[in-house]
Formats: C-alpha cells, sequence, structure tokens
C-alpha cells in the first residue's frame, strides 16, 4: 500500500466535522458525529445502510444543513468550498449527451474555460479509459462506464476534496478493479478522499484511515495499517485454555487477542509457531484454523457491540484492532 | 460576476439543449400547431385580427409557459443533478438557469408560431414587424411572470406546506365570489384580496397592452411593472432554493 504523505495539522484540515446533529422528522440520523479527515488522507466510512453515511456526504456538499454542530470543508463553510469533488452511489447522468460534451458541460459549470477545458476532458477520458467512447451517448454507456465517467466528472475542475458514495457499487471484479486503480492514481497525486464503502479489500487498499459509522456517529476508528497488522490466524481449541497458558502466551506478543478457547495471532510466521508449539505443550486439542482479522471483523465488532457514549480514537501502533472499538 | 455569467450561459444553454434532445419539446410543438391549426388556420376570406393573435395567442402561450415551467423544474429535481449543483454554478447560478432555459424554450415556440402565422397570413397579416415586437414585448413579459411565479410554486424550491400557502394565496387574489362567505369573513378579506389582487395588474395591463401592440408611455410603464413582478418572484424563488435542504427526487 503506497503512502501518502499527509500534511501536518497546520492547515485547516479537509474536513472538520463537530458534533454534528441532524434530524429529518422523528428520525435522528447524526447524533453528534465527530470527524476530522486531514489534507491528503484517504479516510474510509464503513457503515450499515442507514447509518447515516450518505446524509453526511450531503451535508459536506452543502445540501443539507446540520441541526447543529459544525462543518468545515478546507477550511470554510461547505457551500463555500469551491474545490471539492463528489461521486455519487447510484449514476445517474443526462442520457441524451456524448460523453465529451457531458464533460465539456460539468467543466464549464465549474468555471473552466476554453482551450483549457477540452484539453482536460480529453486528458480525463483517456484517463478513466473513455477516450473512444468519447461521443457516444450516456445512454448507451454501461454501468461501469458511467461509474468511470462519474469518477472523470468528479476531478474534472482538480479538487483537492474527493466525495465517493460506494464508488464500485454494482461493478463486476473487473471494473471495481478498474475503479481502484483509478482511485490509487488519484491517492498518489494527494487529493483527500472521503470513501462511504460495503467493499472492505477496497478500503484496505486505498485508505489511510477507516471509521464505522453507526446510528449517526463514528463508534470506532483505526489506522488501516494497525488493523491489517492485526491480521493472522485465529486458532479454536477444543477445551477452554488454562489461565497459565492464557498469561504465557500474553507474554509472548502484545498482538496475539486471548479468549478462553481462541487465539489470534497476527501474521508473523515465527510467533504463530511459537503459539502453535505453546498450545499442543499445554495438551490443547485444535479444531480450526482460519484466517482472521482485518476490516471485516473490525468493522462487524464495531457493529456489533453496543452502542456506547463516547467512540475511542486510537492512531496507536501495534494494538489490537479490538482495542480501538469503541 | 463574468465568471458567474459564464457558468449560467453555459448551463442554460445545457438545459434547452437536453429539453430538445430528450423529445420534451414536442408537447409544446403539438400545442402550438394544435393552436396554429384552431386558433389561426385560414378558414374564410376574414383575416386574421392582431386582437385575435395576440389575444388568444396571450392566453395559449400563458398556458404552454406554466407547462414548460412545470417540466423544466421537475428535471433540475431529478438526482442526475446533485454532480451539477456541487459545482461552482452554485444554486443562484442553477435556478436562474432553469428559469432561463424556459423563458427561452416558450419564447422559441412563440417565434415560430409567428412565423408560421405570418405564412400563413401572409398576403393579410394585420401588423407589421414593429407592432408584431410591441404586441410580443408584454405577452413574453406575461410568460416571464407566470414561469417566475412556476418556479417559485415548484416541489424544487419550496416545501410541499409553503406552495400550499402560495396557492392558497393565489386562489384567495382570483376568487370573485365573496358573498358566499358572509358578510363579516367577506368584508375582512375584501382588502386582503386587494392588496393579493395588485400583482396581477401588470399581467392583466400586459395583456391588454400586446393585444393594442401600442407604443406610449403608459405602454412603457405597464412593461416597466411586468418586469419588475417577474424579477421579484423570481427573487423569491431563488431566496427560497438558497435555504432549501435538497433531497432530490428519483
Amino acid at each position: 500500500m503506497s503512502q501518502t504523505p499527509i500534511e501536518q495539522p497546520t492547515t485547516p484540515p479537509a474536513i472538520e466535522i463537530v458534533d454534528v446533529h441532524k434530524r429529518f422528522g422523528a428520525l435522528h440520523v447524526l447524533r453528534g458525529l465527530t470527524l476530522q479527515v486531514k489534507k491528503g488522507e484517504v479516510y474510509g466510512l464503513l457503515g450499515q445502510n442507514g447509518a447515516g453515511k450518505s446524509t453526511l456526504t450531503h451535508l459536506l456538499l452543502g445540501f443539507l444543513q446540520p441541526d447543529s454542530g459544525r462543518i468545515a470543508v478546507m477550511g470554510s463553510a461547505p457551500r463555500a468550498a469551491t474545490k471539492i469533488g463528489y461521486l455519487p452511489e447510484r449514476v445517474r447522468y443526462h442520457a441524451s449527451f456524448t460523453a465529451r460534451e457531458y464533460m465539456r458541460s460539468l467543466g464549464a459549470f465549474s468555471g473552466l474555460r476554453e482551450p483549457h477545458l477540452s484539453v482536460r476532458v480529453d486528458e480525463l477520458l483517456d484517463q478513466v479509459g473513455l477516450w473512444m467512447a468519447g461521443n457516444r451517448r450516456l445512454g448507451r454507456f454501461s454501468k461501469g462506464m458511467l461509474q468511470r465517467l462519474g469518477l472523470a466528472q468528479a476531478i474534472i475542475h482538480s479538487p483537492e476534496l474527493l466525495l465517493i458514495d460506494e464508488p464500485s457499487s454494482g461493478l463486476d471484479l473487473a471494473g471495481q478493479r478498474d475503479m481502484v486503480e483509478l482511485l490509487a492514481d488519484l491517492r498518489a497525486q494527494g487529493l483527500a478522499i472521503l470513501m462511504c464503502s460495503h467493499q472492505v479489500a477496497e478500503l484496505e487498499t486505498l485508505c489511510d484511515r477507516v471509521g464505522v459509522l453507526r446510528q449517526g456517529r463514528i463508534v470506532a476508528e483505526a489506522r488501516v495499517q494497525d488493523v491489517l497488522a492485526t491480521t493472522g490466524v485465529l486458532i479454536t481449541v477444543a477445551e477452554p485454555l488454562p489461565p497459565l497458558a492464557i498469561s504465557e502466551l500474553s507474554v509472548l506478543s502484545r498482538s496475539i487477542d486471548i479468549n478462553e478457547q481462541t487465539v489470534v495471532v497476527t501474521h508473523d510466521e515465527r510467533l504463530q509457531r511459537q503459539v502453535f508449539y505453546k498450545l499442543l505443550g499445554y495438551g490443547a486439542r485444535i479444531v480450526g484454523v482460519r484466517p482472521a482479522g482485518g476490516l471485516t471483523e473490525f468493522f462487524m465488532r464495531a457493529t456489533r457491540g453496543p452502542e456506547q457514549d463516547q467512540p475511542v480514537r486510537s492512531t496507536a501502533a501495534k494494538k489490537p484492532y479490538s482495542e480501538n472499538i469503541a | 460576476m463574468s465568471e458567474w455569467l459564464y457558468r449560467f450561459r453555459k448551463f442554460t444553454g445545457f438545459t434547452v439543449r437536453e429539453y430538445v434532445r430528450s423529445g420534451r419539446i414536442v408537447i409544446e410543438i403539438l400545442a402550438m400547431l394544435a393552436a396554429l391549426w384552431l386558433l389561426f388556420w385560414p378558414r374564410s376570406s376574414r383575416p386574421i385580427s392582431s386582437e385575435q393573435f395576440f389575444g388568444l395567442g396571450g392566453l395559449v402561450f400563458l398556458g404552454i409557459s406554466a407547462y414548460t415551467t412545470l417540466i423544466v423544474m421537475r428535471m433540475g429535481y431529478r438526482p442526475q443533478n446533485y454532480v451539477v449543483l456541487f459545482r461552482s454554478l452554485g444554486r443562484a447560478g442553477y435556478l436562474a438557469g432553469l428559469y432561463t432555459a424556459t423563458v427561452l424554450l416558450v419564447g422559441m415556440i412563440y417565434l415560430l408560431l409567428s412565423v408560421l402565422v405570418a405564412i400563413l397570413h401572409s398576403n393579410s397579416l394585420p401588423f407589421s414587424f414593429g407592432g408584431w415586437l410591441l404586441g410580443s414585448l408584454p405577452l413574453l413579459l406575461n410568460v416571464m411572470i407566470v414561469a417566475a411565479f412556476m418556479t417559485l410554486t415548484a416541489p424544487l424550491v419550496v416545501s410541499g406546506r409553503l406552495r400550499l400557502v402560495l396557492l392558497a394565496l393565489v386562489l384567495l387574489a382570483l376568487s370573485q365570489d365573496r358573498d358566499v362567505l358572509g358578510d363579516v369573513v367577506g368584508g375582512a378579506l375584501g382588502p386582503i384580496q386587494t392588496i393579493l389582487g395588485l400583482p396581477l395588474m401588470p399581467v392583466l395591463g400586459g395583456f391588454n397592452l400586446a393585444v393594442q401592440h401600442s407604443l406610449s408611455l403608459a405602454a412603457l410603464g405597464i412593461m416597466l411593472a411586468q418586469v419588475v413582478l417577474a424579477g421579484l418572484l423570481l427573487a423569491v424563488a431563488l431566496l427560497a432554493f438558497e435555504r432549501r435542504e435538497l433531497i432530490l427526487q428519483s
């Protein structure tokens, strides 16, 4: 995973959300949401349907107003911030235009002028692999082509922040891979990205940090490299481990996560061998070994647990992700 | 300002092109052809009068204007416009663009009708080009007023509750029969109705002016009042749209 240097907090963050509440009638969608995304950072937002991801995106774009709390985008109020790009979840476009006409129009709405506009449109169509289809009407585009065009329109005005809602939604595997590659290119260019997605692999590949949105607030947040550092194997034993075995295993490494009948070990092969020897030494009957951890488990734990009053934020490395979950 | 005008101009053109290309314009063309056939087709030796053209044409185009605004505003309410609205075009440029596109579309259809009428009645046209201009200007200003009002009451711009209030005020302004409400209520409503009816004066004045198609100081006053009324309605619509929470509908 390539790491883009993240700017120090001397400049305003790309996104700053402090204690934001948003209601739609009786429905309290966001309940004291606090979130910060630094410039140049890629932040992945995980959440079940209805968790408030789209509401958050629309607040950042200024389509909606928060009931209370503060939102700043690139240091300004959302509607004053012009350097934002947006790729909505369900890509629906004006079908009677060709891709080239459409991109030129959207570029003009962002204030781009000729001849730079045409050059930029062709450059982007080429970048997303649609140059040849540039004169085809959007009504004849496939879902994957529309999604790639969606990304091109989102960055036509060279934004500093990109908001993306489910970029791979409805795409086949090849389309998903193309989308990840395109987003990785943007990441390398230093764009700040807030990405709402259900695709864990996508988030693992692209994001610097991830947060889990549940019942209108961030209930867990972690650096992706910390979460991935805890991936490894889950060993299940037939009977509960004796307390002495648990304490001996615990001292092997802080990254071992032990319960009575399960042990999660990171992908450190030497450590895994040591754990197996210890377990066998105590006569434990191993009944299962499977890959464990990663963002899926991070998300599942965060969404399974009871709602907490205060979310825990952690950037501490080498800490089991379970400790980062509020 | 020039930056804003550039983006606004581009969006207006985009909306007009989409309306035409998507085939929505066919309804207006059919309505115009129907009006041409029913109202202005040369059926007898009696030539068409300017009262007939500007009077009936004025009514037809108020209807076309209301319909076109309804459809254009509905187009602007679709979720595909999220990718337009977040840009530096802004909400004011967006709504002003939709409105201007509506007026341009209706204007184009009116121009087409005028040309067809001029061809059909080339031997007995009751007005010169100057007379046509003098009659058309107040008529098109009325189109702008109707479009501005329809914009103000569009779901894109105001919530359902506010729209009901606005429509109730219009009904009150237009209602004639106060007797059914009784002396007390009817009497109390009288002054309110008079005030609410004031905006109708430029519309009616413009209608008469179109039929007379004459140039005078009073005519200029009426047209100025029409411009002010259209501008006021549009300004209120822009203000309401700036404050609107946008959840675009599929």
